[in-house]
């Protein structure tokens, strides 16, 4: 997978580039609207993640030259601005997805990944973590090809956790990826904890491992790997 | 026009009537019917004139005051200072004006200061938030961590937790103040209250809260579609965390309005202390305070009449869309 993301902190660039490295993604960056024209000029991406407050300009011209470009590739927009408003402008120019500054890393991870299943054509959607199977298009999850039944919520934190597999995840990441950022957080601690037992029994019910990791006090990882 | 004007001109009218009679009638020793007559006339004239004269300049000066009154409401001296004291030069009012204005002006540059200065430094604060919050996440994943550092870290990214809301919340309370949210679409309220029962669901059901809800299936507002989700949101979260075991949330609209009421704890707070910033009740809550805050600021910025009260361990919020 390639990506470029566009942001003019350094620190922001480095910290993104670092959790994106491990998970073998190409990445490149552009601190500038110029560089970050030149760059989707020359190369084709899966992905651009782009901060709209850009020290030569605003990165919205740029949204339009990778759509016009290629359809294919998404654009999250990075802002510090929260409100709704942005958000709906955000989309309603073309943008596939907006995450506001603060923002998890594995949070960022997520939404790069959805949209790069969604927008592309060609190949298999599926994602696949040894026995367990998910079908992203028909939403369905099989363990060593039987199928579970998951709910929305017991799906989508699966999702959350291979696509970050390897990865500790906060119980905060969690919540907010599952609940938004509305609900109060440490209320809903619990409410992971639930669903992520449920979850791990239908696996194991079909002859699945268990791969979701108890980090005691912060929160979760999925791997295949013991760590005691 | 004061009516004691009109009966005091009127006396003049008629005491200088049987003065200029009296007068009339030493100097020339008969009082005739066409001079009585002259006489009355001019004193009717006198007094009618008057009367015309007092209720102008009682209208004039009602009018530039009132004027003056509105423009103090709305804090609006922009264009009033020069035009209306050279229109009515009346001393006194003119320096009230003056000194009103000045003072308000003052008030208003200070406010509008103090806000912007809250924006730009929750603003400037989100990167460096960001920031922290990214590094400790790629902190978590290094292989050498203790199992008790762990902790140490989630109690840092619990407290950027609660920075981050505070900065948030402060944001959009000056972006309602600075009038961010005025585009207005026509709303279903109803929508709404289901999609945040929804996001609570997990927490209504594990508390065993029973909801009653009574509400039209097209309960339309016009009013701006952001903030209606954030006040709604705030009500019913706030019946939802503040509530009891196995307690109940009543939601019932009649007509216009939308009463919210819960079972809770009973708290001696005042109504009035409830709202106040950063006033958190429970002495173990995550809440930042701003919650009532926002309400209340939404309400009042959208000319919803919003009222609280709380007995016998039963909060009521209520909210009349006018």
């Amino acid at each position: 997978m390639k990506l470029l993301i566009v942001e003019d902190d350094k620190e922001i660039l480095r910290m993104v580039m670092r959790y994106f490295d491990a998970f073998g993604y190409v990445i490149e960056k552009a601190k500038t609207l110029a560089d970050g024209r030149d760059k989707i000029n020359q190369h084709v991406y899966d992905c651009v993640i782009l901060d709209l407050n850009l020290p030569d300009g605003d990165g919205i011209s740029l949204l339009q030259q990778v759509k016009s470009k290629n359809k294919e590739t998404g654009v999250i927009i990075l802002s510090a601005n929260s409100s709704l408003e942005t958000k709906i402008a955000g989309l309603e120019i073309g943008a596939d997805d907006y995450l506001t500054k603060p923002f998890h890393l594995s949070e960022l991870n997520a939404r790069v990944k959805s949209i790069v299943r969604r927008n592309k054509y060609e190949g298999s959607n599926d994602i696949v973590f040894h026995e367990i199977k998910i079908e992203t298009e028909a939403q369905e999850v099989t363990v060593n090809d039987k199928r579970i039944k998951l709910t929305k919520k017991e799906y989508e934190l699966l999702m959350y956790l291979i696509i970050n597999k390897n990865r500790v995840l906060t119980k905060q990441s969690i919540s907010e990826h599952i609940w938004g950022d509305f609900i109060d957080r440490t209320d809903s601690y619990d409410f992971i904890y639930s669903h992520l037992k449920n979850l791990r029994k239908k696996i194991i019910e079909k002859g699945g491992k268990d791969y979701i990791h108890t980090i005691y006090g912060i929160g979760y990882k999925f791997t295949a790997v013991s760590d005691e | 026009m004061n009516r004691y004007n009109v009966i005091t001109i009127l006396l003049l009218a008629l005491i200088s009537t049987f003065l200029l009679s009296g007068v009339v009638y030493i100097s020339y020793g008969d009082l005739s019917a066409t001079f009585l007559f002259c006489i009355i006339a001019l004193a009717i004239i006198l007094a009618l004139g008057l009367i015309v004269y007092d209720y102008l300049i009682t209208a004039r000066l009602k009018q530039s005051f009132g004027r003056f009154l509105t423009q103090v409401k709305q804090g609006n001296f922009e264009s009033s200072q020069s035009n209306i004291i050279k229109k009515y030069d009346f001393v006194n009012l003119t320096d009230i004006q003056v000194e009103l204005s000045q003072m308000v002006g003052q008030i208003q540059a200070d406010s509008k200061e103090q806000k912007r200065y809250i924006e730009n430094v929750s603003h400037e604060l989100m990167t460096p938030i960001a920031i922290i919050g990214g590094k400790l996440e790629l902190l978590l994943q290094s292989p050498n961590i203790e199992k008790n550092d762990f902790k140490l870290i989630n109690d840092i990214l619990l407290k950027l937790d609660r920075l981050t809301k505070v900065n948030q919340s402060l944001v959009l309370l000056s972006k309602i103040d600075y009038n961010h949210y005025s585009k207005l679409s026509e709303v279903n309220i109803a929508d709404i209250i289901d999609e945040t029962l929804n996001l609570f669901e997990d927490q209504i059901r594990i508390d065993e809260l029973s909801i009653r809800k009574k509400i039209e299936a097209d309960f339309i507002v016009s009013i701006n579609e952001s903030l209606a989700y954030i006040l709604i949101k705030n009500i019913i979260k706030n019946a939802i965390i503040h509530n009891l075991p196995n307690g109940h949330i009543n939601i019932i609209q009649t007509d216009n309005s939308l009463t919210v009421s819960n079972s809770g704890k009973n708290i001696d707070t005042s109504t009035d202390k409830l709202f106040e910033r950063f006033e958190v009740h429970e002495e173990s809550s995550d809440s930042i305070g701003l919650g009532l805050s926002i309400i209340q600021k939404i309400c009042e910025t959208n000319g919803i009449e919003l009222s609280y009260i709380h007995e016998n361990g039963e909060h009521t919020i209520q909210l009349t869309l006018n």
